[in-house]
């Protein structure tokens, strides 16, 4: 597990493709991805193991130094949706979060499976219904969908 | 019922018979007229032409017997006779004749003139005209003065003669035809004779080449005159420049064939119509017999079967009629087979009835127990049954199921009904096991000497010790529902009495069967039923155990056992949807011991107070240092703020509640030392460690038994325990992050691991009481959830390891500060964010 954030950025037009991973944290450096002045920032959180409580307060910093850009985060692990869920200011009116892990328990094979749902596919904080990947049955949702599904009804 | 009828059938054949007609009539017209209009346009050409060649024939012959005359006056003069007499006799007889001159051999001229016609006496530039002609020479001219005249100027030999006659001379030319226009024209376009019509004005029609054509031959041909298509037949006169020409005008010519097509058309139209009459009366026919048809049908369906279909037709309607005449009779008779099967129903309905009478009312109400059944039939008679007696403080409950279902399966619980009423009787004097009850039955049902068996099984519960008692004769066996710790039930505790299982009832004579024993406890349920609800399929899916058990435990969250029985049953028809059974379903829950009033846990001690609402809270001493909470997080700190003297604060719903308590006696007594074998220790002196040390725990749970402990959770906990430890030493006077801090004396992680939970405690130097300080911290965070805007912790971390831990331990010294936190096992992420958080606090001596 790496400690450090690393950020790949591919830049094409006027958006930003940005790949996260490893740790936010107060020892994050932003600086790469500051003043590129863009209309539209994609964030991809998939390989973000934690943000931690100054991990939040910077990124929720940075962010806001974006001015008027679109933000899209796309992968976000549960983690992620869990402290956003729990922290506000993640998400604004320019942010959107486009697909998200989330948790899913087969009750035949005793176990728990995260699927990566989008965002259209929620509606009214209910989870769709998703089948297990090893033995096809119906999954339950393992999680308060009101709690996990917070962050939608966020702005 | 009436339907409107759109295109009615009459209307139907009758544009079929019109378009046929219309079609074959047309057709007729359109080739036969085209065929008599060519033949008539041959017969026309034929016609006129004949008829130019009789007006030319009949006009030479005038000219022959002019050239006759003067052939004989030629002779007569030869033969020396004087013309003088002859002449004049001539002129005086034939009175077409005005003037006839003759110049004979030697210029001797003899002329006769009728009386008035002296003007046509010879000048003298005439008779030099007469003596210069060559023999043989003729010629035939009209004059044209107030009254017209010919001239025929011809010389034989030596003779010379010129004959002046009338235009009445030609009077002997006829025309045969009055629709043709007949005429004479000279070469130079001048009219000669107009035999249709004495006058005649516009003759110059005919160009000059055309009429140099008609002078070389005689034709027909079509031309176009005063933009009327005119045919045209000419004959030229031999040895004369005059022309025979007859003309008619193309329209006038097919007038008769356009008569013929115009009285077609009538035929044509008449007959059209009498067709459609034919048609109409034709249809009429048909329809009425379909008419007669639908009116059956629909007496038939006002519900009178007994009107017979009148057969009208021998054709394809007669044959409709006929096969539903057979129709109506067959519904006859099938009404007469429905009564009866209606009456046969009713007769098992009866037979339903009285069955019903051996099942028992479906609640049963005793002190510390209740019973209540639902039992449904697959057939109109099953093969279920279930029962019950009395012993003192006991109740008995039987539950069979016959193989089969219908009469043989029900009777069997006939035979099992009154078993029972005989047990009831001598249960009177006498105490009877539930195997007792079992051998009894097995007698009755094999001295039936039938094939049908049953399964059964028999329990007994002592309403006062919760003995159970049980046999259990090959039958699906009981399962105990047993709440756990958090006052809950779960499938984890769902018990089935899985004991010896015996032979069936009615497989051998001398079957032996005994009782096992089983003891319940407060609110226990116990749940007997029969195989038809496990092994019901929906087409697609079998109601199977873990759908049965996750219903029991659904429905086990009510007060009544009707409302369990009802909520089972309710889930298993949202299964089974509209599906027929494939067998008798019976399901009976027991309550025993369910005391509604009170929610006490049965593991609590009686002095613990528990909070189920905000209510309770009000209603609460203030004295209270231990406390069990159903409210959820927010409103716990809350309570905590408010309450100084609670230090404990346990969730309702802790897994181990009983091991919580026991904490608190331990942490007491001492607050640091381990509670069960220390999984990891380190010492750590500066926060850039953390990272580093945070891995190392992460990886070394993970190598050990992680399972039902979420390790992201753990990472974030440990940092952010660690870098608050640090930030917060009192020998800290840098309030940056990202800055390094060491610490005099060690800061120490120390992580205990068991089956049950991950214990974490970092244990830092600390000089003050924070107690309050960290509660409120929380209470920040989870009111504006938001972090602190100024340099140092965003001071979100306590809130962000609240919310994530399951028991949260405060512990100081005067001069240590410990923080526990409790990750206890759950298989379910649900389960786990379910947790509601306690919170500890412990003041206590450090024992070093
Ligand atoms: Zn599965």
């Amino acid at each position: 597990m790496s400690n450090q954030l690393s950020i790949q950025i591919n830049i094409q037009n006027d958006t930003a493709s940005i790949t996260l991973a490893g740790v936010i944290n107060e020892d994050s450096n932003f600086d790469k991805i500051k003043n590129l002045n863009l209309k539209k920032y994609i964030f991809d959180f998939d390989k973000i193991n934690i943000i931690n409580s100054c991990g939040i307060r910077d990124w929720i910093k940075y962010i806001s130094e974006l001015n008027n850009a679109e933000i899209i985060y796309e992968n976000c692990p549960q983690i992620i949706i869990e402290q956003i869920n729990m922290v506000h200011g993640f998400i604004t009116s320019k942010t959107e979060i486009t697909s998200f892990y989330a948790p899913y328990f087969c009750d035949s094979c005793d176990k728990e499976t995260k699927i990566l749902l989008k965002k259209a596919e929620i509606t009214n904080n209910k989870a769709p219904e998703k089948k297990c990947p090893t033995c096809s049955d119906i999954l339950e949702f393992d999680a308060l969908e009101k709690q996990y599904f917070h962050f939608l009804g966020q702005k | 019922m009436s339907i409107k009828i759109n295109i009615p059938l009459k209307l139907k054949i009758v544009s079929l018979l019109s378009t046929l007609l219309l079609g074959v009539v047309g057709f007729y017209l359109y080739y036969a007229l085209n065929i008599f209009k060519e033949d008539k346009a041959a017969d026309i050409y034929a016609l006129t032409l004949s008829h130019s060649q009789s007006l030319q024939e009949q006009l030479e012959n005038i000219i022959q017997t002019q050239t006759s005359l003067i052939d004989s006056l030629n002779r007569l003069s030869e033969a020396g006779t004087n013309l003088e007499t002859v002449i004049s006799n001539i002129v005086e007889e034939n009175p077409t004749y005005l003037h006839l001159a003759c110049l004979g051999p030697g210029d001797s001229l003899v002329e006769s003139s009728k009386k008035d016609f002296e003007q046509f006496q010879l000048k003298e530039n005439e008779i030099t005209y007469l003596q210069n002609i060559s023999s043989d020479f003729s010629s035939v001219e009209r004059k044209n003065s107030s009254s017209p005249y010919l001239i025929f100027i011809k010389k034989i030999n030596s003779l010379s003669c010129k004959v002046v006659s009338s235009l009445d001379i030609l009077n002997s030319i006829v025309s045969t035809n009055e629709q043709l226009e007949s005429y004479f024209i000279n070469k130079q376009g001048n009219l000669f004779y107009n035999v249709s019509k004495k006058d005649m004005k516009q003759i110059s029609h005919l160009s000059k080449s055309t009429l140099d054509k008609f002078s070389k031959r005689t034709g027909v041909t079509k031309l176009k005159i005063d933009a009327i298509e005119t045919i045209i037949a000419y004959a030229p006169l031999k040895n004369s420049t005059i022309i025979a020409i007859t003309e008619v005008a193309e329209s006038n010519a097919f007038s008769a064939a356009r008569l013929l097509i115009k009285k077609s058309l009538y035929y044509g139209i008449a007959i059209l119509s009498f067709s459609i009459i034919i048609g109409i009366l034709f249809a009429q026919k048909i329809t009425q017999s379909l008419q007669n048809l639908t009116t059956s049908a629909e007496i038939i369906a006002s519900g009178n079967f007994y009107q017979e279909t009148a057969i009208v037709s021998n054709d394809e309607v007669g044959t409709l009629a006929k096969t539903f005449e057979n129709m109506r009779l067959k519904i006859i008779q099938f009404m007469e087979e429905m009564k009866e099967k209606a009456r046969l129903e009713n007769e098992v309905k009866v037979a339903q009835l009285v069955q019903s009478s051996f099942f028992p009312e479906k609640l049963i109400s005793q002190k510390n127990l209740s019973i209540f059944g639902a039992y449904e039939p697959a057939s109109e008679c099953g093969g279920d049954w279930w029962g019950y007696f009395e012993q003192k403080n006991k109740t008995t409950v039987i539950i069979c199921d016959a193989t089969g279902h219908g009469v043989p399966a029900a009777l069997m619980t006939a035979a099992a009904h009154s078993t029972l009423n005989n047990i009831i009787l001598d249960s009177k004097d006498k105490y009877i096991s539930p195997s007792q009850v079992l051998s009894r039955l097995n007698k009755v049902v094999t001295m039936m000497q039938t094939t049908v068996q049953l399964t059964a099984l028999v329990i007994e519960i002592d309403h006062e010790t919760g003995e159970l008692k049980y046999s259990n004769a090959s039958h699906q066996p009981a399962y105990i529902l047993r709440k756990d710790q958090t006052d809950t039930y779960s499938k984890e505790n769902v018990i089935p009495l899985l004991g010896e299982n015996y032979s069936r009832i009615g497989e051998k004579p001398n079957s032996e069967y005994a009782d096992q024993t089983f003891q319940l406890l407060k609110s226990d349920i116990i749940v007997l039923y029969t195989d038809g609800i496990l092994e019901f399929t929906n087409g697609e899916k079998s109601y199977n155990q873990r759908n049965f058990i996750k219903s029991l435990i659904n429905s086990s969250q009510f007060k009544d056992v009707s409302e369990f029985t009802n909520g089972v049953i309710a889930d298993f028809n949202q299964f089974r949807q509209k599906h027929p059974l494939q067998d008798d379903i019976t399901f009976i829950g027991i309550y025993y011991s369910h005391n509604s009033e009170n929610h006490t846990n049965s593991f609590l001690p009686g002095d613990i107070s528990i909070i189920q609402n905000l209510q309770d809270v009000n209603n609460l001493s203030p004295n209270e240092d231990i406390i069990v909470s159903h409210l959820n997080n927010k409103q716990n700190i809350e309570h905590i703020i408010l309450n100084k003297k609670t230090n404990h604060l346990i969730g309702a719903n802790s897994l181990k509640l009983e091991l919580e308590l026991n904490l608190i006696d331990l942490y007491k007594e001492d607050p640091f030392a381990p509670t069960a074998v220390i999984f990891y220790q380190k010492e750590i002196v500066t926060n850039l460690e953390i990272p580093t040390i945070t891995n190392e725990v992460i990886e070394r749970i993970k190598k050990s038994d992680s399972s039902g402990i979420n390790l992201p959770h753990v990472h974030l906990i440990i940092e952010e325990l660690l870098s608050n430890a640090f930030y917060h030493l009192p020998s800290n006077l840098n309030h940056l992050r990202g800055v390094e801090i060491q610490s005099p004396d060690p800061i120490i992680i120390t992580l205990e691991i068991t089956q049950d939970y991950l214990n974490i405690l970092i244990d830092s130097p600390s000089k003050e009481s924070v107690k309050e300080q960290i509660v409120k911290s929380i209470f920040r965070g989870q009111s504006e959830k938001s972090p602190l805007q100024q340099n140092g912790g965003a001071g979100l971390g306590l809130y962000l390891i609240y919310e994530k831990a399951h028991q949260m331990w405060i512990i100081e010294t005067n001069d240590r500060l410990g923080i526990r936190i409790v990750l206890e096992r759950f298989s379910r992420n649900l389960h786990s964010e379910e947790r509601i958080t306690s919170f500890h606090y412990i003041k206590g001596n450090h024992n070093v």
